[in-house]
C-alpha cells in the first residue's frame, strides 16, 4: 500500500480519478437537486414546453410573434435579435474604430489628440451606464410631432429612429442585401489578381442582382420607397427603430470603437517600417503606401485579436437587457420566469452563444487564411 | 547673393533649431489639405469645448430646487449637490455613511499600496489585500467594538460596487491561480477538463453567469449552501475573472523560459517551492500589464449587477434623478457615475501603460 502511494504513475492515476470524482459528484448533487425543487414546484423537466404559448409580448421583433405564440418561437425571436444587434454593432464598431485608430497614428498632433479622447472616455466608462445615458437620451428627445429632421427623411425622435424603408417582402430584401455582400467581397477579392475593369463586372453583376431580388419583391400598388410620415403621436410609414434598439446600437458600437481602435493602432504599429520606407523608395504617395501596403498588412496581423474582440461585443449585446431590448438572453431570463425550465433553457443559453462563437471563429479563421500571404508566418 | 558661404550660413542641425513658428507651419500648414485638417480639427474642438464650458459651468445651476434648474438652460448640478450621498452610499444610514467613505477609502489605499513595486512580494500582498479587505468589512458591517451592525441589503452605492469589486479580486485571484495551475497540470485528465471548464465559460456573457448564480443556483444547490443572492453573484463575477486571469496567467507561465524550472528541479526544489518562489513571481511580473488591464474590466463590469437588482452606483445614480422631479437632469447624474469610474479606470490602465514600458525596457 505504502510502496504504491509511493509510486509517481499510481499516485497520478489515483489523483485524476479523485479529480473526475469530485466533478461528477457536483454535477450529479446540482441535477438531483435541480429535478427535486422543480418537481416540488410541479415543473417537469423536458422539451415539451416549447410548444406552449407563452403569453408575454416581447417589445421589438424581426419575425412574426404574438402573446400566443410558443416559446420555442419566442427564443428565435431573441437569438434573430441577438444576431440582427449584433452585425449592426459590430459592423459599425468596426468601421468607426478603424477611422479613429487611424487617426490615432496621424502625424497631425491635433487629429491624433482627438482620437486619443474618443478612445479613453469611451474605454473608460461602463458600457450599461453608456446604455442608460443613450436611452435615457432617446427618451427626452421631442416627441414626434417636433422631430429632429435629417436629410433624407430620417427623423428621430422620443419614439425612435425613423428612416425611408422599400416597400418590398422583407426576405427580397435580406437577399438584396446578400446579393450586394457577395458582389462586394468578390470585387475587393478579384481586384488582388485582375485588372480593375474585370473586378467590376462582380460588383456590377452583384448590383444587378440586388435590383432583380428587389423588383421580383415589390409589394403591388405601393411606391418602391416608403418615407416616414408623423401622425400624432408616432410616426407611420417607412421604418422606425424602436428607442431600446438605437440606444443599444449607439451604445455598443461607440464602447466597441475604442477597444477596435486601440487594435487597429497596435495592428498599425506592428508592421516593419523598412516596408513602409520600401513604398516611399519606390515612389508610391502617402495615399497608396497606406492603401496598399499599411492597410493589407495591419489586416492580417489584427484579425486574431479582432476575432477575441468581435466575440466579446457579440457578448456584450446581452446589456440590451437593461434598458428592454429582448435578446436571446433577455428572451432566456423571461422564459425561465415564465415556464420554471431552469435546466433546459440554461442549456439552450449556453449552445446559442457557443454557435455564435463558433461561427464568428470559423468566418474569421476562413478569411485569415484566405488573406495569408503565402510564405509568411501569421 | 554673395557667392561663397560663410559659417553662418550652413544650416545647423534641426535639433538645435528651436523655432516654433517655421514648425507650426511645417506640422499644420505645409499643404492645403492639411491647413484644411487643422482649420476643421481647430473648430471643432474649440466648439466642443466651448459648449461644454458653457452647459457645465457658465449655465449651470450649482444648488437650489428643480424648478430653479429648469428656469436656467445649463447642466443642473443641483441634483447632484442634493443627492450625492444617495449615490454614493445608497441606503446605508445617513448618520452612519462615514463608515462607508472610510471603507471605500481603505479599498482605494489597498489597490494603490499594491501598485508600489515596493509590496510586490508573495507574502506582502495578500495581507495588504485581506487587511484591506477586512477594514472594508468591519467598517461597512460594524457589530463589534461600538460601531451598530448594518447588513449587506442595506449596503449600496459605490461602497456597494467597491465591495463587489473588492470580493471579486479577494477570492478571484487565488482562484485564478489554481485554475492556471490546473490547466497546466502534467496530469492530462486534469488539465483538459480545466481547460474545458476555462473556455466554456469564457465563451458565455458574464451576464448570463451572474444571472444564472443569483437566480437559478438556488434551485440547483441544496439548502445549507444557497446563502445570500449578493454572496452568490459575487462568486459568479469572482468566477469570471479568474478564468480570464488564469487565462493571463498561463500565457505568463508559457513565456517563461524552460530552463527557470529546469533549474528549480536541478536545485531539488519541490513542485511547491518551484511554483510559489520561481515560476509564479516571474509569471505575475510578466503579465501585470495584462492583469492591470482585467482588473479595470473587472471594476467596470460589477455594474451589470444592476440587472439583477442591486443597488450599486448606476442603479442609485437612476434612482438619484427619477424621484423628486429631477427627471430630466439624467445628464448630469450620468456625468458624476461616469466620472468616478473614469478617474479609477483612467488612472490604474495609465499606470499599465507606465508598466509596460518600463517593463519592456528593464527586460531589454
Amino acid at each position: 500500500m505504502i510502496r504504491m502511494i509511493g509510486n509517481r504513475r499510481y499516485r497520478n492515476a489515483a489523483l485524476q480519478l479523485v479529480f473526475v470524482a469530485f466533478i461528477i459528484t457536483i454535477v450529479i448533487v446540482g441535477v438531483t437537486t435541480t429535478r427535486h425543487n422543480l418537481q416540488v414546484q410541479g415543473v417537469s423537466m423536458g422539451w415539451d414546453f416549447l410548444h406552449y404559448s407563452t403569453g408575454s409580448t416581447i417589445s421589438f421583433s424581426l419575425i412574426d410573434y404574438d402573446i400566443n405564440s410558443t416559446f420555442a418561437r419566442a427564443l428565435l425571436v431573441g437569438f434573430v435579435n441577438t444576431i440582427f444587434l449584433g452585425v449592426i454593432s459590430v459592423s459599425l464598431a468596426v468601421i468607426l474604430g478603424t477611422i479613429i485608430g487611424t487617426a490615432r497614428l496621424s502625424k497631425h498632433k491635433l487629429v491624433n489628440l482627438m482620437g486619443a479622447t474618443y478612445v479613453q472616455v469611451f474605454r473608460n466608462i461602463p458600457l450599461i451606464l453608456q446604455a442608460f445615458f443613450w436611452y435615457s437620451l432617446i427618451a427626452h428627445l421631442p416627441s414626434p410631432r417636433s422631430a429632429i429632421a435629417l436629410p433624407g427623411s430620417i427623423y428621430i425622435a422620443n419614439r425612435g429612429i425613423s428612416f425611408p424603408w422599400l416597400n418590398v417582402e422583407p426576405w427580397h430584401v435580406v437577399l438584396a442585401a446578400a446579393f450586394l455582400v457577395a458582389g462586394i467581397i468578390l470585387t475587393v477579392s478579384s481586384l488582388r489578381r485582375t485588372a480593375r475593369s474585370t473586378a467590376l463586372v462582380w460588383l456590377a453583376a452583384g448590383l444587378i442582382c440586388a435590383a432583380v431580388a428587389l423588383a421580383m419583391g415589390r409589394l403591388d400598388g405601393l411606391p418602391l420607397v416608403d418615407l416616414p410620415r408623423a401622425k400624432g403621436l408616432r410616426f407611420v410609414g417607412g421604418a422606425t427603430m424602436v428607442p431600446e434598439l438605437s440606444a443599444a446600437i449607439v451604445a455598443i458600437s461607440l464602447f466597441g470603437a475604442a477597444y477596435v481602435a486601440e487594435i487597429v493602432r497596435a495592428g498599425f504599429l506592428a508592421i516593419p517600417t523598412g516596408l513602409t520606407e520600401a513604398a516611399y523608395a519606390l515612389g508610391l504617395r502617402n495615399w497608396d503606401t497606406f492603401w496598399r501596403i499599411r492597410l493589407p498588412l495591419m489586416i492580417r496581423k489584427i484579425l486574431p485579436t479582432m476575432t477575441n474582440q468581435i466575440i466579446w461585443l457579440m457578448k456584450a449585446t446581452t446589456i440590451g437587457i437593461a434598458i428592454g431590448f429582448s435578446d436571446y438572453f433577455g428572451v432566456i431570463a423571461n422564459s425561465i420566469n415564465h415556464s420554471g425550465q431552469t435546466l433546459t433553457l440554461i442549456f439552450l443559453l449556453i449552445i446559442g452563444f457557443w454557435a455564435i462563437n463558433m461561427s464568428i471563429a470559423f468566418v474569421m479563421n476562413a478569411i485569415n487564411r484566405s488573406i495569408a500571404l503565402p510564405g509568411h508566418k501569421k | 547673393m554673395k557667392a561663397e558661404t560663410t559659417l553662418t550660413d550652413i544650416e545647423l542641425p534641426p535639433t538645435q533649431q528651436a523655432k516654433f513658428i517655421p514648425d507650426l507651419r511645417r506640422d499644420y500648414f505645409s499643404t492645403t489639405g492639411r491647413s484644411l485638417v487643422t482649420l476643421v480639427c481647430l473648430a471643432l474642438i474649440a466648439y466642443l469645448v466651448w459648449s461644454f464650458i458653457d452647459w457645465a459651468l457658465l449655465r449651470s445651476v450649482w444648488a437650489g430646487t428643480p424648478e430653479d434648474c429648469h428656469k436656467a438652460s445649463g447642466a443642473c448640478w443641483a441634483v447632484v449637490t442634493d443627492r450625492y450621498r444617495l449615490i454614493l452610499f445608497g441606503l446605508y444610514p445617513y448618520e452612519e455613511q462615514w463608515r462607508s467613505a472610510l471603507a471605500c477609502l481603505a479599498i482605494l489605499a489597498t489597490v494603490v499600496l499594491s501598485c508600489i513595486p515596493l509590496f510586490w512580494s508573495a507574502r506582502l500582498l495578500p495581507i495588504i489585500w485581506l487587511a484591506g479587505y477586512g477594514t472594508f468589512y468591519y467598517l461597512m458591517k460594524g457589530g463589534i467594538f461600538g460601531l451598530p451592525i448594518i447588513l449587506e441589503t442595506q449596503w449600496g452605492g459605490l461602497a456597494l460596487t467597491t465591495f463587489v469589486f473588492s470580493s471579486t479580486f479577494v477570492i478571484g485571484m487565488p482562484l485564478a491561480i489554481i485554475l492556471a495551475l490546473l490547466r497546466r497540470s502534467k496530469l492530462p485528465v486534469i488539465s483538459s477538463l480545466t481547460a474545458l471548464f476555462i473556455d466554456g465559460v469564457r465563451s458565455l456573457p458574464l451576464l448570463s453567469i451572474l444571472f444564472t448564480a443569483a437566480i437559478i443556483l438556488p434551485f440547483a444547490l441544496p439548502d445549507f449552501l444557497v446563502g445570500d443572492k449578493l454572496y452568490r453573484v459575487i462568486l459568479g463575477s469572482a468566477l469570471f475573472f479568474a478564468v480570464y486571469q488564469a487565462e493571463i496567467l498561463r500565457s505568463g507561465i508559457q513565456s517563461l523560459p524552460a530552463g527557470q524550472e529546469e533549474a528549480a528541479a536541478a536545485l531539488g526544489l519541490n513542485y511547491w517551492q518551484t511554483i510559489s518562489r520561481i515560476i509564479l513571481p516571474q509569471a505575475f511580473r510578466l503579465a501585470l500589464p495584462p492583469t492591470i488591464n482585467q482588473v479595470v474590466i473587472a471594476f467596470m463590469e460589477t455594474s451589470l449587477i444592476v440587472i439583477l437588482g442591486f443597488f450599486e452606483v448606476t442603479a442609485s445614480g437612476n434612482a438619484a434623478f427619477t424621484a423628486g422631479g429631477w427627471n430630466s437632469f439624467f445628464a448630469e447624474v450620468y456625468f458624476f457615475v461616469a466620472l468616478i469610474y473614469f478617474t479609477f479606470t483612467f488612472s490604474l490602465s495609465r499606470y499599465g501603460a507606465y508598466l509596460e514600458r518600463s517593463l519592456k525596457v528593464s527586460s531589454r
